[in-house]
């Protein structure tokens, strides 16, 4: 019998389970900082989004669903994040989650993805770089379009090591989104053998009219040529009136979790309040093109949403003090954001079904948003936007950055 | 007012002693908070060190600082702790919690105490930072291997709890302590008057006076007790009286009593003695007597060990008066044997300790419990020797039992791997038994035969499916059973039970047992109809290619040849009068000439000499295009249904227009009485083999009508150029929608029922660029006409003569050349002279001369502005294809018309 056997071939059989969701609406879930010190991203990145599902759903949707955002504030604190997050699930039973802003938030969140992972929750678009969201075993569960802030502070280390400066401090909020950007700059200094030169912390939620004059004089007493900051974007901007203040006159970088024209909005004000030039040497680096340069597709249809829908505050985050800006980074990226969504949604057919969701990314191949850069997702590999942009300040304006030695005139 | 005074001296004290107690309870309550506190905090921060450390030292090798962050965080949060602080092995920073930096205290501390651990554990100091007093706790993760966390536990915040509690506590004893004084003077003052007068008349009754009078007349528990006291006098005095009187009565009772008592002790069988402790009889009955034959008249004072022979009290526990002990010995009486059971319980007494003993003759219940024993000795020695036969009889019977289960599971493990094994593969199995009953089918077999095993079980195998071999019908398993031997065949028909033919492989073989007898037969068969579909395919792609090389020879030539004859005629023909006879035959040949070029030109597709000229197009506006423009007239219905997101192609819509137009004619003559076409395009991603193209993704058009259908006899021949069953068909139709798709990498399929209809799929590669709108272009019929110099190249005489009359009659200046060499040497003279030629039209090949393509080149060294046209037989030349990249700026496919050259020209002149 045993010889008999053994010339026999075997085959497996794969089965697939899928969980239906049958809506005619698709509902995504989005919890962010509406409120409190860094609102201006979650607003930011819901109006771009908004802006481009209201275009699609103007057009009669995908297969006829129209798409929506359920919004949920959080401001910028990880409990009401983790809360959010389970009524959405639960309560709402949305589509998919997307859009969420922060690092300590997004990261608490993570192991929840695992737990609904029966459920076939995926986690699109988070408005954060660090790097516990691509890395086993949680990238499996969110799918990010943007670079990593390792990346951004990186292309930073190398441009001012370039330039010959060596002794760079860190600025950074003290938790889990600063500790991951120190981390990526101690790794890149290592690099060109080089250490952090001196660090000051500070706490979340810190304001603009808070005092940072005791990390101010931790750089000043090291001689520090270059500060970069891992920071929210009122601490940066706080951060950077009192070094001027005080006489600390070098170059100080930003990465994109600091919203480039709520920092500038802040130091053009000072500047005309007080005489004095606090946006000279001053560097962003950006995760999407800027949105007064290269004549991108993407850019065109951005600018055209924007201005013909006009997309507002979430109503009830509404209470009359934030002016909502034209265009800005942020925007861009949840417009950005909302066109990988809308891609993922066409491939997934007229019913939609969560199951389905990696198989339909995967099979999207080479995805072309419109901009300088091709994204894909595989079952196994992510490709999210590889490039880093940077900006500077100057007679009020913010403008690509050529090359960083004008950070030095 | 002496109470007064005193109770105010009382005060005083209570006052000093409250004060010491509180002040000592102050210190030693703040003493324990704060031992306890300190051991809660030590304890807190060594939970939360522990619950990191033990619950998540994989974070802790993973690298990722933030992560470390996010946990530490947390802790932060908590009352008490300070900070957070994690660094590895080497010292190196890998997470905090400090504003704006680590101080100096704490980077000292670290300096002060290095890495001294050897356990697990962790270790606490008292670290002062910022003139703050913390505890910091260590605990190492994976022994200090993957890093050491330390907990910062506030002492301020232990110091503040401790003087809130002391603050609380205090004040409230002093509330306390108030209000208890003033309501105790209060009740003291009220209560100590009665109470003297009624302490002075206890005084008088201890005295005996109990007629002394009391003046407390509250109704109150004060006066109630003066009143109760005075009753209590009066009964106290009768109550003196009456004891006299009932001690005298109880005398009396009690003499009664042991006379009553000693009657009842001389009348009972047992014998009765009462001794005392050194064994002298003070008491007994005539029983006792009888019982020992005793004649002595007096036995008091006499010692019991002499009558009876033995010490009864030896044994007995002194300390225990409430034991009762009985003791049994032997009697020897006048020559008789007894055996006496004496109960000996003792009584103290004012005089001492007594004994008493009761003798009761047990003799006859002695010797009956003898006996009895005896039989139960006898009975256990049998009981035991049968338990020992039993349990050895266990035994074995439990080791068979064994030896039984571990063949069974063996047996059952192996069932179950064969089973799986055959369920699991993808090929049909079916065995059977000697007389080629079916005994067993796995999954597969029952997909490809349609029968359940459990209908077919034990029937015979020839009953239920047949194999033709050579339209016979023969059974492989008889054969094999019959000869024993291994039967093999790469391909038969198989009819299954529902009488559908299958092409299959096959094995069969006998199954022998260990004795070498044939027990049954094996068979293991293949469906290998889509693999022979694949074979078919492939054949019929080289038997065209093959045939295509030929055609696009032949082609080529006669291309030049059609070029001649057709400009020549319209030559002709524009010379001529309309009404003239000639001119009607003209009209004729030249309509003849135009056949022959479409022949030609679907000659060419399915020729291998090219590539189509491609474009990312749009299909649904192609084929919308295509359905519109072939069926208007005619009396065919259309449903069309095109998926709204249809992926672009990368095709040459020229080609692909022509391979659906082709299919819609077939399609119409399919339905000469008129029917319905059905085309459906949509999206398409292959990712298995099932197809003969590689996975990706891909367009799929279907065009489908309702028609007579072929007849299977000749769907082989189809796709084969010159077949026909049409009476004016050219045969080349289909031939050239196949090589067309070939050479689009994609795949034509072809369904067809007899009298249900046909249907086409066509699958083309999917293209990821943004398409072009395509519209059919209307061919202007009216020559354009212009002027300018033209230099002409080509090396058949016939083409130069008819383009340069064709050319003068439309107005332009022509010249002539034969090759490459020659046009350019012509175009320097004419550059040098000033008159430069406005467009060169050069010949791609010239057989043994300097050809269009190498020509184009040199051209636009010399003159860079040069316009250069090329022309070919070839249509399907790479250089046709990509002209722009050779550096022309239109194109000229052979044979073409004075139309054509208008049409080019102008266009690249600026004409309107």
């Amino acid at each position: 019998m045993r010889q008999f056997f053994c010339t026999i071939f075997f085959l497996c059989a794969t089965f697939w389970l899928n969980i239906s969701v049958h809506a005619r609406d698709i509902y995504l879930g989005m919890s962010g900082a509406f409120t409190g010190p860094t609102r201006s991203l979650g607003i930011e990145l819901y109006r771009g989004s908004k802006a481009y599902f209201d275009f699609i759903n103007d057009l009669g949707g995908i297969n006829g669903n129209k798409i929506y955002i359920k919004t949920y504030d959080d401001g910028y604190n990880p409990d009401p994040t983790l809360i959010n997050t389970i009524n959405l699930v639960e309560k709402d039973k949305v589509f998919l989650l997307f859009d969420y802003v922060g690092t300590p938030t997004t990261t608490r969140i993570l192991p929840l993805l695992q737990k609904y992972s029966s459920k076939h929750i995926y986690l699109f678009c988070p408005f954060t770089g660090a790097n516990p969201m691509r890395q086993p075993p949680y990238n499996k569960f969110v799918y990010n379009l943007r670079a990593s802030y390792n990346q951004e502070v990186t292309a930073l280390v190398d441009n001012f090591v370039a330039l010959g400066i060596k002794k760079i401090g860190v600025f950074y909020q003290i938790d889990a989104y600063g500790r991951g950007g120190w981390q990526g700059i101690r790794k890149a200094l290592h690099k060109y053998g080089l250490e952090v030169e001196a660090e000051a912390t500070y706490l979340r939620g810190a304001k603009f009219t808070d005092s940072f004059v005791e990390q101010v004089n931790i750089f000043l007493e090291k001689g520090v040529e270059a500060v970069i900051c891992i920071s929210a974007y009122a601490a940066a901007a706080g951060f950077i009136r009192d070094a001027r203040d005080l006489g600390l006159d070098v170059p100080i970088a930003n990465i994109s979790f600091v919203d480039a024209e709520s920092q500038s909005e802040l130091l053009f004000d000072l500047e005309q309040k007080t005489g004095k030039n606090y946006t000279q040497k001053l560097v962003n680096s950006q995760v999407v093109p800027f949105y007064t340069g290269k004549n991108l597709p993407a850019l065109k249809e951005y600018k055209m949403c924007m201005e013909k829908y006009r997309p507002t505050i979430p109503e009830e985050f509404d209470d009359g003090g934030y002016n909502c800006k034209k265009f800005g980074a942020v925007s861009f990226e949840g417009f950005l954001n909302a066109k990988l969504v809308v891609k993922l949604l066409q491939a997934l057919g007229s019913e939609p079904v969560r199951a389905e969701i990696p198989e339909a990314m995967s099979r999207l191949n080479m995805i072309d948003l419109g901009i300088d850069s091709i994204v894909f997702y595989t079952y196994y590999f992510q490709q999210p936007i590889d490039k880093v942009y940077f900006i500077t300040f100057q007679n009020g304006q913010i403008k690509p950055l050529k090359s960083f030695k004008e950070l030095l005139k | 007012m002496i109470i007064s005074k005193l109770f105010k001296k009382a005060l005083v004290y209570i006052l000093v002693i409250f004060v010491i107690m509180v002040t000592l309870s102050s210190l030693f309550s703040a003493y324990i908070l704060r031992k306890n506190l300190i051991c809660e905090y030590i304890t807190k921060a060594n939970a939360f060190a522990n619950s990191i450390s033990m619950s998540l030292p994989d974070v802790f090798l993973k690298d990722d600082m933030a992560l470390i962050q996010s946990i530490i965080d947390q802790y932060l949060q908590v009352e008490g702790v300070g900070y957070v602080f994690v660094h590895d092995e080497k010292g190196k920073i890998m997470a905090h919690t400090f504003v704006p930096n680590i101080p100096e205290e704490f980077i000292k501390h670290l300096q002060e105490a290095p890495f001294y651990f050897n356990s697990t554990e962790g270790e606490y100091r008292i670290v002062t930072i910022k003139d703050k007093k913390h505890i910091d706790i260590r605990k190492p993760v994976l022994m200090g291997k993957a890093g050491i966390i330390h907990i910062g536990m506030e002492m301020d915040v232990i110091n503040k709890k401790i003087m809130s509690s002391l603050v609380k506590i205090q004040t409230f004893n002093l509330v306390i302590f108030i209000l208890s004084v003033g309501f105790m003077y209060i009740l003291i003052e009220r209560i100590s008057n009665p109470l003297v007068k009624l302490t002075d008349y206890a005084h008088s009754l201890r005295r005996r006076k109990f007629d002394v009078p009391l003046t407390v007349d509250s109704d109150d528990e004060i006066g109630e007790l003066a009143r109760t006291m005075q009753s209590m006098a009066r009964e106290l005095a009768s109550f003196v009286g009456g004891l006299q009187r009932a001690v005298k009565n109880a005398t009396e009772e009690l003499q009664q009593v042991v006379l009553y008592m000693n009657a009842i002790v001389e009348n009972i069988a047992d014998g009765l003695a009462v001794i005392d402790e050194s064994g002298k009889i003070f008491h007994y009955n005539s029983s006792f007597k009888e019982m020992f034959n005793i004649n002595n008249e007096h036995l008091i004072e006499q010692d019991i060990k002499e009558i009876i022979g033995v010490d009864l009290t030896e044994n007995y526990d002194f300390n225990d008066s409430s034991e009762v002990k009985r003791q049994e010995f032997n009697y020897i009486s006048e020559g008789k044997f007894k055996y006496i059971e004496a109960c000996i319980s003792s009584v103290d007494l004012e005089c001492g300790r007594n004994f008493i003993i009761i003798f009761r003759d047990i003799t006859k219940r002695r010797e009956t419990e003898n006996k009895l024993n005896k039989l139960y000795h006898e009975m256990e020695i049998k009981v035991r020797q049968r338990t020992k036969e039993l349990e050895e009889t266990n035994e074995i019977l439990k080791e068979e039992i064994k030896i039984r289960h571990e063949y069974e599971n063996m047996l059952q493990e192996e069932k179950e791997l064969f089973s799986v094994t055959l369920r699991s593969i993808g090929d049909g199995v079916v065995t059977t038994d000697k007389d080629c009953k079916i005994v067993f089918l796995n999954r597969v077999a029952e997909q490809l035969l349609q029968i359940n095993q459990d209908d077919i079980k034990g029937k015979d195998f020839a009953d239920v499916v047949k194999i033709k071999d050579y339209n016979k019908d023969f059974c492989p398993l008889k054969e094999a059973l019959e000869y024993g031997r291994i039967l093999e065949r790469k391909q038969e028909v198989l009819v299954n039970a529902r009488g559908e033919e299958l092409n299959i492989a096959f094995k069969v073989a006998p199954i022998y047992d260990r004795q070498s007898q044939v027990q049954g037969a094996v068979m293991v068969f293949q469906d290998i109809s889509e693999l022979m579909r694949l074979e078919e395919e492939r054949m019929r792609k080289e038997k065209l290619e093959s045939i295509g090389l030929l055609a696009g020879g032949i082609a080529h030539d006669f291309n030049n040849k059609l070029t001649a004859i057709l400009n020549n005629i319209l030559m002709v023909k524009i010379d001529l009068d309309t009404e003239s006879k000639n001119f009607k035959r003209l009209e004729d040949a030249y309509k003849a000439t135009l056949r022959a070029q479409q022949l030609t030109q679907q000659l060419l597709t399915f020729s291998k000499g090219g590539a189509p000229i491609k474009e990312t197009t749009s299909v649904d506006q192609l084929i919308q295009d295509v359905i519109n423009f072939t069926l208007a007239g005619s009396n065919i219905g259309r449903e069309i249904d095109l998926d709204p997101f249809l992926w672009p192609a990368e095709i040459d819509p020229g080609q692909i227009s022509q391979v659906l137009e082709n299919l819609v004619i077939n399609a119409m003559q399919a339905m000469p009485e008129g029917g319905i076409l059905r085309v459906r395009a949509e999206n398409f991603v292959l990712q298995d083999k099932t197809l003969p193209l590689p996975p990706g993704k891909y367009i799929r058009i279907s065009v489908k009508d309702t028609g007579s259908g072929i007849d299977p006899e000749y769907m082989d021949k189809i796709f084969d150029p010159y077949f026909t069953t049409k009476e004016k068909g050219s045969g080349l139709g289909l031939a050239s929608a196949y090589s067309i798709i070939n050479n689009h990498d994609g795949f034509i399929d072809v369904i067809s029922e007899p009298g249900k209809g046909t249907e086409f799929i066509i699958y083309l590669p999917a293209s990821d660029e943004q398409s072009k709108a395509i519209t059919r272009q209307k061919t202007e019929s009216h020559l354009t006409k212009g002027h300018g110099r033209i230099l002409v190249m080509d090396d058949e005489q016939e083409i130069l003569d008819v383009m340069a009359d064709a050319l003068e009659f439309l107005g332009y200046d022509v010249d002539l050349s034969k090759d490459g060499r020659e046009m350019l040497e012509k175009y320097k003279q004419a550059m040098y002279r000033g008159q430069s030629y406005d467009v060169v039209i050069m010949d791609l090949t010239v057989p043994g001369g300097m050809g269009g393509k190498e020509a184009v080149s040199e051209l636009l060294k010399i003159d860079p502005k040069a316009k250069a046209i090329a022309s070919s037989g070839y249509s399907q030349d790479q250089v046709m294809a990509k002209y722009k990249e050779y550096g022309f700026v239109g194109v000229l496919a052979k044979p073409y018309t004075i139309d054509d050259v208008a049409q080019v020209i102008s266009k690249i002149l600026g004409i309107a």
